[in-house]
């Protein structure tokens, strides 16, 4: 059997299969990522298995490992904590709001931090953690 | 300059050079690889605790389970840990809408409780309240 010859490639039609890949990468990375603006704290949440999907926008405690409050990005002092709080929900008109605690940082820092959020007139709120077995 | 005076001359503008297409789109790539966050974020539901003078935390029909600074957890004063906590609880509270108590006691991070609650969910407890626990004051 004779095989038929393959037509030589027009020059820079190898390069097309190199443009697939690397746009089907872009088309992944674009859809599996998502685009977070850096924090001011390194927070590593806690570990958890029976968790919900991550309810998206809404405002967002994050306790440091060594205690440091954070709303939205923003570092606030303990002492401002519940007035920036009221703040923040001010201009949403949710009640609740997401904790971001560190995995590290102390368990009654975070019902300090709870408490607090009740004396904010926050109803309810949700723990972030990551998927995984501690 | 005679390669310049070709590459303007209308012949060689039929072909558009993939190369810099290639270049932005490698670009992009690079910059959505390094501003993106692959973490798989998820969320606990939790109740707040109480305002001071709200509801009797230590009510009769609240099961504390108490998480000591040396690793063990005092499941209503009787001694267990994380894996047989489900046990545990399962054998004392019948009832999966019974209230339960989680007070961490001082220096207790907060993977621990996250770790139990996550063990309450999974057991079908889903009405626990935090509360700080004795000598954890600041």
């Amino acid at each position: 059997m004779k095989l038929a010859r393959p037509r030589p490639r027009p020059e820079g039609e190898h390069i097309v299969p190199l443009i697939n890949v690397v746009f089907l990468l872009l088309i992944f990375v674009m859809l599996a990522g998502q685009i977070t603006s850096p924090d001011p704290l390194p927070i590593a949440p806690a570990k958890a298995v029976e968790a919900e999907a991550r309810p998206n926008r809404l405002t967002t405690v994050s306790l440091g490992a060594n205690g440091e409050l954070d709303i939205d990005g923003t570092i606030v002092p303990k002492s401002e904590f519940v007035s920036a709080v009221r703040e923040a929900l001010a201009e949403t008109p949710e009640r609740s709001l997401l904790l971001r605690p560190d995995r590290a940082s102390d368990a009654n820092a975070l019902i300090e931090v709870m408490r607090l959020l009740r004396t904010a007139d926050v109803v309810s709120a949700r723990l972030i953690v990551v998927k995984g077995s501690d | 300059m005679p390669s310049l005076l070709n590459r303007a001359s209308p012949r060689a503008r039929v072909r558009i050079g993939l190369t810099p297409l290639i270049d932005l789109v490698f670009i992009l790539l690079i910059f959505l690889m390094l501003a993106s966050n692959f973490d798989d974020r998820r969320a606990l539901n939790i109740t707040l605790p109480e305002p001071a003078g709200g509801r009797n935390e230590a009510g009769p029909a609240v099961l504390t389970v108490l998480l000591k600074t040396s690793g063990a957890i005092m499941v209503d004063g009787a001694a267990t840990n994380l894996d047989r906590l489900t046990y545990t609880l399962e054998s004392v509270a019948i009832d999966a809408q019974r209230r339960i108590l989680v007070r961490p006691e001082a220096g207790v991070a907060v993977q621990r409780i996250v770790s139990v609650l996550d063990r309450l969910i999974a057991a079908g407890f889903r009405n626990t309240t935090l509360a700080r626990g004795d000598g954890g004051g600041k």
